[in-house]
């Protein structure tokens, strides 16, 4: 072959993006060295900047979902880390040291928004090449808080991330009148969406869900809604068959996965049975999904709810019982499907959607001692709204 | 069809294959076959079999030799019971790989792009991330030939964005 040629050859190769996501991806993965070698060839050429950086090149070398980060509140360090495949995250993952109280509000798809407890700041992180940014809350300086903020991204539909705020502009007066403000990494500015609005006094915006360009909250027995970003427009979600209007809640999940909604409400007296609820594509209703059944899992590990008390003290206090359901986590195939689950004891257990079948992945460590609030809360106690997922990417942050 | 035990070797089917530079080589039919674009040549026409040259463009007969000696012997791997020890497999590939140059690394990869033969591809590109991982940007550029087309002040706002990742490289 003439010198001519083989330079031919490399070239075709350095442009050719299926070929080289081959070789980068074959950087072994039981090692830093991958996570190093990857950001680093961020620098070698611009080509190489934009296909590392693309979601599509993360999603060819990340698992959906490779680990739970469960949040401490008002402590340090501020979460434990549960490792769901076999990477070494573990010793990559570090958020920015910015705030000794550091609070995860959302994960989505590899980045993480944190605020610092509703001092007016913003930390979109990415724990996989360390990279933040800080983005201030708007209205801070007016000590206008807002009811929820929710983090919007989906590598799908755009590099872009969003960031929303429902806040309320005349709080005193007019407590249902709310107004949403939105703030996107495309023009790194606050905006208000759409008129103020009232809704019913039922709705509580808390805890908003984003999932296939949407927000979603969830108040059963109240009115749930979801609100379509792009559209600007509000809607009210279809209420689960399961709904038993005046009893209270004993455990609830609501999470997505693959771009669908799950919800899984259970009421009344213990049931180690129960079924998941997905919402249909165009919300016309839940239906289920999967039916769980976790009698071993309470046979294998027989613990007691302890310290039942103290959680009165919380506004989650609803979510009194044996286990708490982390993640329900749709797999490319179906029988790949699992949940996480928390025993009371601080096992979390992943437990097969296909077959029921279960194990043990982690013990949670006893809390850390310097915590000012440690009397108030079981330490061994995490809601699914307490546990956000670790997923690799190598997205920028801006 | 040709029986696969290794004694009647003689009677399988031979498959000509024509590199891009018009060398031919006679390869039996299982192992021409593990090649997709190969096989795709014959889909839903078994007949053509006899007597085919099958034209790869995109190869050169420089790599032919060494592309059909890795598939004769992963076959026989494959086929054989007990399965082979892996040292004996690892001692192959070492082997296999042994004073190639980046380019000729390169080359068959294109090769076994082009032949569509995962298991070589697979193998070809592993090595290839072995051959760059943990070593320094300029490194790679040379290894790809790849020109830097960041201005120094964006590389090196890149480079102080990512500074944890550059520490502790392989020497070039």
């Amino acid at each position: 072959m003439s010198s001519g040629q083989r330079r031919q050859t490399v070239d075709a190769i350095a442009n050719n993006d299926d070929l080289l996501t081959e070789i980068l991806k074959h950087i072994p993965v039981k090692s830093l060295i991958r996570f190093k070698s990857l950001i680093r060839f961020k620098s070698v050429s611009k080509h190489w900047h934009s296909l590392i950086s693309s979601p599509h090149f993360s999603q060819c070398l990340f698992p959906i979902v490779s680990g739970l980060f469960l949040q401490r509140r008002f402590s340090h360090p501020h979460f434990e880390f549960v490792l769901l495949k076999d990477m070494p995250v573990n010793h990559t993952v570090k958020f920015p040291y910015v705030h000794f109280y550091l609070n995860i509000l959302h994960s989505c798809h590899g980045l993480i928004c944190c605020d610092n407890y509703g001092w007016g700041e913003l930390y979109i992180c990415n724990p996989t090449t360390k990279q933040f940014v800080t983005v201030t809350v708007p209205g801070y300086e007016d000590i206008r808080f807002p009811s929820d903020i929710i983090f919007a991204y989906d590598p799908e539909t755009s590099p872009h991330y969003k960031v929303v705020c429902v806040c309320r502009p005349d709080e005193e007066n007019q407590p249902n009148n709310y107004q949403l403000e939105i703030y996107s990494s495309e023009t790194r500015s606050w905006r208000l969406a759409g008129d103020p609005f009232i809704v019913d006094a039922s709705v509580r915006f808390r805890n908003g869900l984003f999932c296939n360009g949407a927000i979603h909250w969830v108040n059963w027995p109240g009115t749930s809604l979801y609100w379509n970003i792009d559209e600007v427009q509000l809607h009210e979600m279809p209420k689960p068959a399961t709904l038993i209007p005046d009893h209270r809640i004993r455990l609830r999940y609501f999470g997505e996965s693959r771009r669908h909604l799950h919800l899984v409400d259970v009421y009344g007296p213990s049931s180690t049975k129960f079924n998941v609820y997905e919402m249909e594509r165009d919300y016309s209703g839940w239906f289920v999904k999967y039916r769980v059944d976790v009698d071993g899992i309470t046979i294998a590990f027989p613990e007691k709810i302890r310290s039942h008390h103290v959680h009165e003290l919380f506004h989650n206090e609803e979510f009194n019982h044996e286990f708490s359901i982390l993640e329900i986590i749709r797999e490319a195939s179906e029988e790949e499907s699992y949940m996480v689950l928390l025993t009371p004891g601080g096992k979390a257990i992943q437990y097969s959607l296909y077959d029921n079948t279960f194990k043990k992945i982690f013990d949670l460590p006893p809390c850390p001692k310097y915590r000012n609030f440690a009397n108030l809360r079981d330490p061994m106690k995490f809601s699914c709204f307490e546990a956000y997922r670790y997923v690799g990417t190598l997205a920028s942050v801006w | 069809m040709a029986s696969s035990s290794s004694s009647s070797s003689t009677q399988v089917k031979k498959i000509t294959l024509k590199a891009a530079d018009g060398k031919h080589f006679e390869v039996e039919e299982p192992v021409a076959m593990e090649m997709e674009t190969v096989k795709s040549f014959f889909v839903g026409n078994e007949d053509a079999m006899k007597d085919m040259v099958v034209p790869l463009l995109n190869v050169s007969s420089e790599h032919m030799p060494a592309i059909l000696d890795f598939y004769r012997n992963h076959s026989e791997f494959r086929k054989r019971t007990p399965p082979p020890p892996a040292e004996e497999v690892k001692a192959f590939n070492e082997a296999f790989l042994e004073n190639k140059s980046d380019e000729q690394l390169m080359e068959m990869i294109m090769a076994a792009n082009f032949l569509n033969t995962k298991e070589l591809l697979n193998f070809l590109t592993e090595a290839a991330a072995n051959r760059i991982k943990n070593k320094s940007v300029e490194y790679v550029r040379a290894f790809f030939g790849i020109e830097n087309d960041f201005t120094p002040e964006e590389e090196a706002r890149i480079r102080a964005e990512n500074e944890w990742a550059f520490d502790g490289l392989d020497e070039d």
